[in-house]
């Protein structure tokens, strides 16, 4: 059974194309986002920790306090870098599941020509 | 018109197919609506309180607040709850990279019960139950409630960054 070799081409080149439209969109959006997120939570940070700073220099928050303060700071950086690490799996997964769908769509498509 | 026959190119193509069949990953929970929605829920309870209390508060309003403590530490909790029984993906891509971290020396993931919602609003819960233990005997001064409201927004974007990007779409 002959297959169109011309039709081939022309189905990955599509594929290929849409692939990487797809991915640049992912990319793109999810990238602005985690760096918006990412400015919003160091400026947090500094924030936090200099009304920590001056408020146990002035007594304004209790001396006692001080290990509770500054270990919630740690958690909450510790929180950002996972929350980091979450948004990135996700967009993987995004990602590579764009790539595999067009994959078994070219395939699906390329059956088409073929039977 | 060229012509290829078709045994090679069509075992080539049916391999490729299977594979990217079963070859797509799940890496992180479903989107849930209802946890979205707790949070923002959440969000807005906790920030009416913090509006209300941007002065400090004194000791005797500790019998005004005490019903909005046990409500929120109580939303929390049921929230952290939710978040720790709902469907994870068996991800054989979640073992591996935690696999190649220990080969690394590094320290290992554990995505299920380290999810970055789940740990936000254990660091929120830890923070209300000192509040209300704080004002039930003294007064809470200004500072400590400015600090804890910037606390509290960092960690609340977190959850609500990560579960909004679950929705896939």
């Amino acid at each position: 059974m002959p297959i169109e070799v011309n039709s081939l081409i022309k189905e990955i080149t599509t594929a290929a194309n849409n692939v990487i439209q797809d991915i640049g969109q992912i990319a793109t959006n999810d990238l602005k986002q985690m760096s918006g997120f990412s400015q919003d939570q160091l400026t947090g940070l500094a924030g936090l920790s200099i009304i920590v700073g001056e408020g146990l220099a002035s007594g304004e928050i209790p001396a006692e306090d001080k290990d509770f303060q500054l270990n919630r700071i740690k958690e909450i950086a510790k929180n950002f870098v996972r929350t980091l690490i979450g948004l990135t799996l996700v967009t993987i997964e995004k990602i590579w599941n764009a790539i595999v769908g067009a994959i078994w769509n070219l395939f699906k498509n390329v059956l088409n020509l073929i039977v | 018109m060229k012509s290829i026959t078709i045994n090679r190119l069509l075992f080539w193509f049916l391999s490729l197919g299977f594979i990217a069949n079963s070859c797509a990953v799940k890496l992180a929970p479903d989107y849930d609506v209802k946890i979205y929605d707790e949070l923002i829920s959440i969000n807005g309870q906790s920030q009416k309180y913090y509006s209300e209390a941007e002065n400090g508060l004194a000791f005797e309003t500790y019998d005004t607040h005490k019903d909005f403590y046990n409500s929120i530490i109580g939303s929390i909790e049921s929230l952290i709850m939710q978040l720790d029984t709902r469907p994870f993906p068996d991800s054989k891509v979640l073992n591996s990279i935690n696999k190649r971290l220990e080969k690394e020396g590094k320290p290992i993931m554990d995505f299920q019960n380290e999810l970055p919602s789940k740990s936000a609003m254990t660091t929120i819960l830890k923070s209300w139950k000192k509040m209300k233990s704080d004002h039930s005997k003294g007064s809470i001064t200004k500072g400590q409630i400015s600090a804890d409201k910037l606390a509290f927004d960092l960690s609340l974007k977190q959850a609500i960054q990560f579960e909004s990007h679950l929705k896939r779409d």
